[in-house]
């Protein structure tokens, strides 16, 4: 039975229109006429307990306002969704319950209190008994190492410190479901490592729900088995990452560090082609001596290639490299793919 | 986790804005005297005023005084615990309103419990001192009965300001800026109604009693207790009624504010 369930899913903003002509400003103050955007067009998804999905798009995609819908936030324009069973815009409070929220833009803690008086007015409201309240607090606070800063005002922390600050906040009361949009936003590579482990952690142990917005393949690969792809508010793909790989950029890189300055180009090997270096997407140490060929594993095995491949060059050193998810993910975006 | 009551809920949330206003200290200090100075320097005017003309519409410095002084407390009504209602067009502006709805408490309940009215308890000591002061002067002639209308005519106008302040709560949800439409309802209110309101002549007087309803605030329970009913260009019944448009003007406003609610926006990512 799916935790999340999401069908039809419609949202349109309407807005003043932008008028054309002449005082267009002047005359839009007396205009009626609205522009209508639909920013979330007929979404479909259905995620079941214990998954953390990756719900991913290009900026302005829909992301964010789907998960809005999903956190009771907004309220559809039209089509269901169902979170634990219940309607969040109908049900808000009650789904309030079930489900944690963290968006990285935008933070949930009282901005003039030390953060240890944010987690106990949760934990009021949450009606969380002391001592569950003290043992999570204390579990966090070790996990997320916090004890640092948790009587500093939540307006001198650092993003970093804020953003594990808000991540308890939303886990204080035990949700079965955490929405998490973009929590690694504008970190540095340590807290970002910290809370995507954490997150990991909180998915595997506890068996938490997560859905996770995100721009940084990195976080993905790290996090996710699942991703639903979205772009103008359809949904591109819905699928396994290992199969998205498989079934949108199916090939690898053989990258060739060649002995000699001047060689002669291009053998023709089979089931290789020649690509430009920058396709591996990586820096390489001698750009001049580096060939990258492209195959296909179905096509030719590794072991085979490397064969063909050192009987016509000269290899200094050779490496395998598998096309990076973000390449695959703007490729999506791009549209090259649908 | 069981439910908690309302009143825990706003203890909970109040207390918490209590102690982020207390972060501050010279803040507190100030907003606390701003308070009784804003409102203080209002009676002084009508004091000069009557001092120089003697009577407003018809009506004695004691009567004046008296329906002023109701004002003021049924502001303060208002304005302590729902002061904070005036935030809600900048929370619903920037995307701040999200984080009322993703917590398991009434969104209402999380507004007006936004700041604590620190400023607003200046208000209330003046409302009160001037209703003691004020109502002892008034030609009144006090039995446990007066006194109990008095104060669900404070009540009463208490929760007409409240519910024309959540009336535009309701409205910032589709209009973005409500700002200068709260301002305003706040001048105009502090203008107008601690006044007999009858002086303004018959149709604006209606126009009080109906589209901006503040004579209910303390104009018409005033001419109850002070016996002159007879002023007013209304059935007496009607008159005698009054304390109960806070309730019916509060529940109409709340209900705007509900019905409004789910077209919420949420700006920002």
């Amino acid at each position: 039975m799916a935790v999340i369930e999401a069908a039809e899913l419609v949202k349109e903003f309407s807005r003043p229109a932008v008028l054309e002509g002449r005082l267009p400003r002047l005359r839009a103050l007396f205009s009626t006429k609205r522009d209508i955007t639909r920013a979330v067009n007929g979404v479909n998804f259905e995620v079941e307990p214990g998954e953390l999905v990756g719900y991913l798009g290009p900026n302005g995609a829909g992301k964010s306002t789907t998960i809005k819908m999903l956190t009771g936030i907004l309220t559809p324009t039209s089509g269901v969704c169902r979170v634990a069973g219940l309607e969040p815009s109908r049900d808000r409070a009650r789904n309030a319950r079930n489900i944690g929220v963290v968006f990285g833009q935008r933070t949930q803690l009282w901005y003039d209190l030390p953060l240890r008086d944010s987690f106990e007015v949760l934990a009021d409201l949450y009606n969380l008994d002391r001592t569950t309240y003290r043992n999570r607090v204390g579990l966090f606070t070790e996990l997320l190492d916090l004890s640092d800063f948790l009587d500093t005002p939540v307006r001198s922390l650092s993003l970093g410190q804020r953003m594990r600050g808000d991540l308890v906040a939303a886990m204080l009361h035990e949700p079965s479901i955490l929405f998490l949009d973009e929590p690694t936003v504008g970190l540095d590579v340590v807290a970002k490592a910290r809370l995507t482990e954490f997150i990991a952690e909180t998915n595997r142990s506890a068996g938490t729900t997560v859905v996770l917005t995100t721009h940084d393949m990195e976080d993905v690969e790290r996090l996710c088995q699942r991703i639903i792809v979205i772009d103008s508010g359809t949904v591109l793909y819905d699928g396994d990452l290992s199969r998205l790989k498989e079934r949108f950029m199916p090939y690898r890189f053989l990258v060739l560090t060649l002995a000699e300055r001047s060689i002669r180009r291009v053998a023709d090997i089979p089931f290789a082609t020649e690509v430009e270096t920058s396709a591996v997407g990586t820096v390489l140490p001698y750009p001049d001596r580096s060939v990258v060929l492209r195959f296909d594993p179905r096509e030719i095995t590794t072991p085979e290639l490397i064969a063909r491949v050192s009987q016509v060059y000269q290899v200094d050193e050779l490496s395998i490299v598998d096309p990076r998810l973000t390449d695959v993910i703007s490729k999506l975006y791009d549209g090259l793919l649908t | 986790m069981a439910e908690q009551t309302w009143l825990r809920q706003y203890v909970i949330l109040e207390r918490a804005a209590l102690r982020a206003q207390l972060q501050y200290r010279v803040n507190f200090w100030t907003t606390l005297m701003g308070g009784v100075a804003y409102q203080g320097t209002q009676l002084l005017f009508l004091g000069v005023l009557l001092g120089k003309f003697g009577l407003i519409g018809g009506w004695g410095f004691s009567e004046v005084a008296f329906v002023f002084a109701m004002r003021l407390a049924s502001h303060a009504l208002y304005v302590v615990p729902f002061g904070s209602l005036r935030l809600t067009d900048e929370m619903v502006r920037d995307g701040e309103f999200d984080r009322v709805l993703l917590r398991p408490v009434n969104p209402f309940l999380q507004l007006v419990t936004r700041m604590f009215p620190l400023m607003s308890l200046g208000d209330a000591l003046l409302g009160l001192g001037a209703l003691v002061i004020f109502g002892l002067q008034a030609p009144v002639d006090w039995t446990p009965a007066k006194i109990g209308y008095l104060i669900l005519a404070v009540i009463g106008g208490g929760l007409v300001e409240t519910g024309i302040q959540t009336f535009f709560c309701g409205l910032s949800f589709v209009a973005t800026s409500t700002f200068s439409l709260r301002i305003f309802a706040d001048t105009s209110i502090t203008q107008f109604s601690g006044y007999p309101l009858t002086m303004f002549g018959r149709a604006t007087f209606y126009a009080f009693c109906t589209l901006f309803p503040m004579a209910f605030i303390s104009f018409l329970p005033a001419t109850v207790l002070l016996g002159r009913t007879s002023d007013v260009p209304l059935p007496t019944l009607l008159t005698t009624l009054s304390p109960l448009a806070g309730t019916v003007v509060f529940v109409l406003g709340y209900t705007f504010f509900t019905k409004m609610m789910p077209r919420y926006t949420s700006p920002g990512s």
